[in-house]
């Protein structure tokens, strides 16, 4: 109870302050020779205004504040409650800006190395990639006249540490023109064992044997 | 030494993060299997620490003590985010190459203890000195590492080739174990330096 009189005490002594202030501000030094004799009399005009404007705010804001810690004292569950919330706020709210300014170009960064991936089993061709309708990892690739030039099928049979996401090339011919592996997720040794696998396996097929 | 100078020297020698504090091991061990990668995890982190102390050292008239942490949690995640974002959009080999260790960097205690111990206490220009010291630690002590790992597993730096190829690849140096083995080296020659440094104390 004290510390509210206290407290009550001070706005009253506060606001004799601000009072004071501007008449040594209205004491300053005419500005010299001016280029825009219009411009310099409005903002004389102007400066009392602003003064008693910016007087007037600082007041309420000091105000304000006292009434606000009064109830939201420092170690108190209220302010606790408020410091979390706005902090939430303001956090979410720069990394929402963050998002939206950057979700453009990773959309387009991603679906770049996605039609890079489907190509690379047809290597020296360019190709754009359509989804066909045969199957949902199923793209078909057609060359600059718009002439069906295969299939790249997307697979991804299990490995050691989770999916080995491949990469299926077949052409107009139903054979086999490459397989790449996209992404794996096993130890660096195990790629080595990976690509070496692949390749014995295209090279069976190649002899007519079952890989 | 400027007090600048004496805040740059804690940061990548006295107290240097990985080597000295022993904070941040975890990001340390993983990233640190290629130059590339290390560099990558450096800078993010030294730009995480830098923000977060920025903004931590800002806030700490108005953070009640009693939910400092959850306050650190939350600004240090803010950053972590954005800065995960920026990566994948302006840096997608980066942001493949280092994975699921960017958003890891929330949980790197070497963020966590800096904004506890010197952000939160301490003016702003100070922490933000602090955070770009330490990151610069961190960043040097991950290539010091990487630098052994890589050279020895690849026999590349940077991704160009320093040894012969003729070199026998010792390929344990790029998985765990090896990290394990190249920190204990470095942390092992820091306490060295730092020893010789202190005359007249025998090692």
């Amino acid at each position: 109870m004290k510390d509210d009189f206290a407290e009550a005490a001070d706005p009253r002594e506060e606001e004799e302050q601000p009072a004071a202030a501007p008449p040594p501000l209205a004491e300053a030094p005419p500005p010299a020779e001016s280029k825009t004799p219009g411009l310099n009399s409005v903002l004389k005009r102007a400066r009392p205004v602003v003064e008693r404007v910016a007087g007037v705010t600082a007041r309420g804001l000091t105000v304000t504040g006292r009434t606000l810690r009064r109830f939201f004292k420092k170690d108190s569950v209220p302010n606790l409650v408020l410091v979390m919330f706005l902090l939430t706020v303001v956090t979410a709210s720069c990394v929402g800006i963050v998002v939206s300014v950057t979700e453009d170009r990773i959309a387009e960064g991603k679906a770049e190395s996605f039609a890079e991936a489907l190509g690379t089993v047809f290597p020296g061709l360019e190709l754009t990639f359509a989804p066909s309708g045969i199957g949902e990892n199923i793209y078909e690739g057609r060359d600059g006249n718009g002439q069906l030039a295969g299939f790249s099928i997307l697979v991804s049979p299990k490995g050691f540490s989770g999916f080995v996401d491949m990469v299926v090339g077949v052409d107009t011919l139903r054979e086999v023109t490459g397989v790449t592996v996209v992404r794996h997720r096993e130890t660096g040794d195990y790629s080595a064992v990976l690509t070496q696998g692949i390749s014995e396996a295209l090279a069976a097929l190649d002899r007519g044997l079952q890989p | 030494m400027t007090q600048t100078g004496k805040q740059f020297k804690n940061g990548i020698i006295d107290q240097n993060p990985v080597l000295v504090l022993l904070l941040g091991m975890c990001p340390a061990l993983a990233t640190s299997s290629s130059m590339t990668d290390a560099a990558g995890m450096g800078f993010t982190t030294t730009a995480v620490l830098l923000c977060s102390g920025f903004t931590i050292s800002a806030l700490r008239k108005l953070i009640p003590e009693k939910i400092r942490i959850a306050a650190f949690t939350l600004i240090i995640a803010g950053f972590v985010t954005a800065a995960d974002f920026l990566l994948q959009a302006y840096a997608p080999a980066t942001a493949d190459s280092l994975g699921i260790f960017i958003p890891l960097i929330v949980v790197n205690c070497l963020v966590f203890a800096r904004a506890e111990v010197f952000a939160f206490r301490n003016g702003v220009v100070r922490s933000s000195l602090d955070g770009l010291a330490m990151g610069m630690g961190f960043l040097a002590a991950l290539l010091a590492i990487a630098a052994i790992r890589e050279m020895l597993s690849a026999g590349t730096l940077f991704d160009f080739r320093v040894l012969p190829e003729s070199f026998p690849a010792v390929t344990i140096m790029a998985q765990p174990a090896g990290g394990f083995f190249a920190v204990g080296l470095v942390v092992a020659a820091m306490q060295l330096l730092k020893r010789k440094g202190k005359a007249g104390v025998s090692v």
